[in-house]
């Protein structure tokens, strides 16, 4: 049995400009110890289905539907207790921005101290002790000193590494991690990624929520697209990489900028995400797709092996679909060159 | 990096240095500052540097001193402060002749009982400040939780709080006041109990929109996401966020409680009739502008100016000192009643 079984969750933001369906029909497993990154634009739903899991959407985000199974228990509609002992106790949750993750009146020993109270049953010097040794976990230098400073004291990559062990203190199974390394330099967050990669070598689950394609590339073992709420498709690793087969997913790669490019501009994908509040009809990547025929516009196409031969890889996109009316060839490929060197 | 399922297929190695990082490794710890520096001890030193505000502050202490040290304090027939500033008691009339001008023996003269302004002001400070003190704690002890529980809560409850604050907020203040005293009748509770009724709303509504904002910080989410339950993510991580502009306009309404204080003690409507609070001299001395015996009402009134004056000063610079980005604007919502 997987850890986490999301199936057709479906989640809607009653705005005052209509109602938003941020996450439409997400189906996605994950198994203990893996690592499964979730990719996709901004306003994609990816940290929405996130929060999700945690129930921690508030109004005017609302679940209208599907299931959320950790561990085979359902997690909607959980009673309250439940919800506080898998928000932390079973799901941990690091976000983007550490420094506004920490509350600037405590210190941080404090509020690692806090999530190991409200988890164990340690309390006082020993939610205290406990505390340091998790911040020693995540590589934290000097941590009985660091434990008696304040956030502001510290800098980015470090306040990113005390976000970790508070998300660790209550000996979580799965580590949702949203975007951890966006606000980082490149050299810490190679070294957050080192961290990503020890904790997981423990059999800690992580569902690893990025825009950035290299990251992913370099930690993930499956990568699940999200485009406009939806999943567009969901691979291993470097088959999506190497051969991915829904045009939008082609379109993100085409925008990775590559070293040793000597084109003058950034490719990118024309057009925008469309508005949920009124999404295009059919598929809703149409409008923005080269290949898109007749049928793109009228039918939405569903989340289809790409090829009969093994379940691992996904696409939704028409030209999947035996009975479509979809003619077209989706004519993009990989090249792969030659090996960058060292410039 | 220890592992990598791309490695060696070509140039879609996005990442292409990835074997520098390990001997990048020191980059990442700041160097230590000096020990840790408390909020608290920061907004002190903003403090310190703001001359006007340490002017208040140093007024205000000496008034208090003044105030305490002013006659004997006795707790259950035991004296705990034997010091006698006012040379007369505040109380005992015909020490010398009324209406006598300011002289060495009584340096602001005498009212019309023959009562010493000089010991009466003195001894006045105690009802004065305390009720200004009083009136504030209690009011945010009342507003603070009403306030910070709609904020978070919201939905009914938020409606039900807000809507009474709106209601007494449609109430002239003096009207509701006089009210208040009519029904309840004269004595300090009764005048700080009037005070705190009309006091609170302001608090209320300050840190209820504070928790508003307060409550979409990533760090609320975060004390939700490691499973912390509603009542501690409010006492620990919103209202300890969100209650500095209240600290600030509490610390200007001492002023404006005193001076509301006064203005009721001027209409009658405050302590006893020739208690030597600073309102009820003026208002017992009102007669006298007339007759020109200015000494009578000029120096309950200068006391009552400089302390309100001192606690503005001391108020700015509170806010000063716990916010230096705010504008001065911005916690000045209710001054002009």
């Amino acid at each position: 049995m997987a850890l986490l079984e999301v199936e057709d969750l479906d989640v809607r933001f009653y705005t005052e400009g209509g109602v938003v369906q941020a996450v439409d029909g997400l189906s996605y497993t994950l198994d203990r110890g893996e690592r499964l990154g979730v990719v996709g634009e901004s306003g994609a739903g990816k940290t929405v289905a996130a929060l999700a899991l945690l129930d921690l959407l508030d109004a005017p985000g609302r679940v209208e539907g599907g299931s959320i199974r950790f561990d085979g228990e359902e997690v909607l509609g959980a009673s309250p207790d439940r919800l506080r002992r898998l928000r932390g106790g079973e799901i941990g949750l690091v976000f983007q921005d550490p420094e506004t993750a920490l509350d600037p009146v405590y210190t941080v020993g404090e509020q690692v101290a806090e999530a190991v109270r409200v988890h164990t049953d340690r309390d006082g010097d020993a939610a205290h002790d406990r505390a340091v040794s998790l911040l020693d976990r995540v590589g934290i230098p000097d941590p009985a000193t660091r434990a008696t400073q304040y956030p502001h004291e510290f800098s980015g990559g470090m306040a990113q590494r005390a976000v970790v062990a508070i998300a660790l203190a209550g000996e979580p199974d799965l580590l949702v991690a949203d975007e951890p390394t966006t606000a980082l330099d490149v050299t810490i967050q190679a070294q957050l990624l080192d961290l990503f990669d020890d904790l997981a070598a423990d059999d800690l689950a992580v569902q690893f929520i990025s825009h950035d394609l290299g990251v992913v590339a370099e930690f993930c073992d499956r990568v699940l697209v999200m485009y406009a709420g939806q999943a567009v498709e969901r691979a291993p690793v470097d088959e999506l990489f190497y051969d991915p087969k829904h045009p939008y997913t082609a379109g993100l790669l085409s925008a990775v900028p590559r070293i040793g490019d000597d084109r003058d501009r950034l490719q990118t994908i024309p057009g925008a995400t469309p508005d949920l509040a009124s999404p295009p009809p059919g598929c809703r990547f149409h409008p923005r797709c080269p290949y898109a025929e007749d049928a793109c516009t009228k039918r939405d196409p569903p989340l289809a092996a790409v090829d009969s031969e093994g379940d691992a890889h996904h696409a939704a996109c028409l030209a999947y679909v035996d009975d479509a009316d979809f003619d077209g060839d989706l004519d993009f490929y990989v090249e792969v060159g030659e090996e960058v060197g060292d410039p | 990096m220890s592992r990598s399922p791309l490695d060696g297929r070509g140039r879609l190695r996005v990442q292409g240095f990835d074997g520098d990082t390990e001997s990048v490794e020191t980059d990442d710890t700041t160097a230590p500052t000096a020990p840790t520096a408390a909020t608290d001890r920061r907004a002190w030193a903003r403090f310190r540097r703001d001359r006007a505000a340490v002017a208040g502050l140093v007024v205000i202490v000496l008034m208090t001193l003044l105030a305490v040290f002013a006659r004997p304090i006795e707790v259950g027939g035991v004296v705990v402060q034997p010091i006698a500033l006012a040379p007369y008691d505040p109380a005992a009339s015909g020490v010398a002749p009324t209406y006598r001008p300011p002289s060495l023996s009584h340096p602001f003269g005498t009212d019309w009982a023959g009562r010493d302004v000089f010991s009466r002001v003195l001894y006045g400070g105690r009802y004065s400040l305390s009720i200004g003190v009083v009136a504030v704690s209690l009011a945010l002890v009342v507003g603070v939780p009403l306030g910070a529980v709609a904020g978070y809560v919201g939905g009914w409850v938020d409606e039900a709080i807000m809507r009474f604050v709106d209601v007494l907020y449609a109430f002239p203040f003096l009207v509701l006041a006089i009210a208040l005293v009519a029904v309840f009748g004269q004595g300090f509770w009764k005048l700080v109990g009037a005070l705190v009724v009309v006091g609170w709303i302001g608090y209320a509504r300050l840190i209820r929109g504070e928790v508003l904002s307060v409550v979409e910080r990533d760090y609320v989410v975060a004390a939700r996401a490691v499973g912390a339950s509603d009542r501690r993510i409010l006492t620990r991580h919103v209202v300890p966020n969100a209650v500095a502009p209240v600290v600030v306009q509490a610390t200007l309404n001492v002023g404006t409680v005193v001076l509301s204080a006064a203005a009721l003690g001027f209409l009658g409507l405050g302590l006893q009739p020739g208690t030597a609070e600073w309102g009820s001299m003026l208002s017992a001395g009102r007669d006298t502008l007339v007759g020109g015996e200015w000494w009578v009402t000029v120096f309950p009134g200068l006391a009552i100016f400089l302390f309100v004056l001192a606690i503005n000063l001391v108020g700015d610079g509170v806010r000063d000192a716990l916010d230096p980005d705010a504008g001065p604007d911005r916690y000045r919502t209710r001054e002009a009643r």
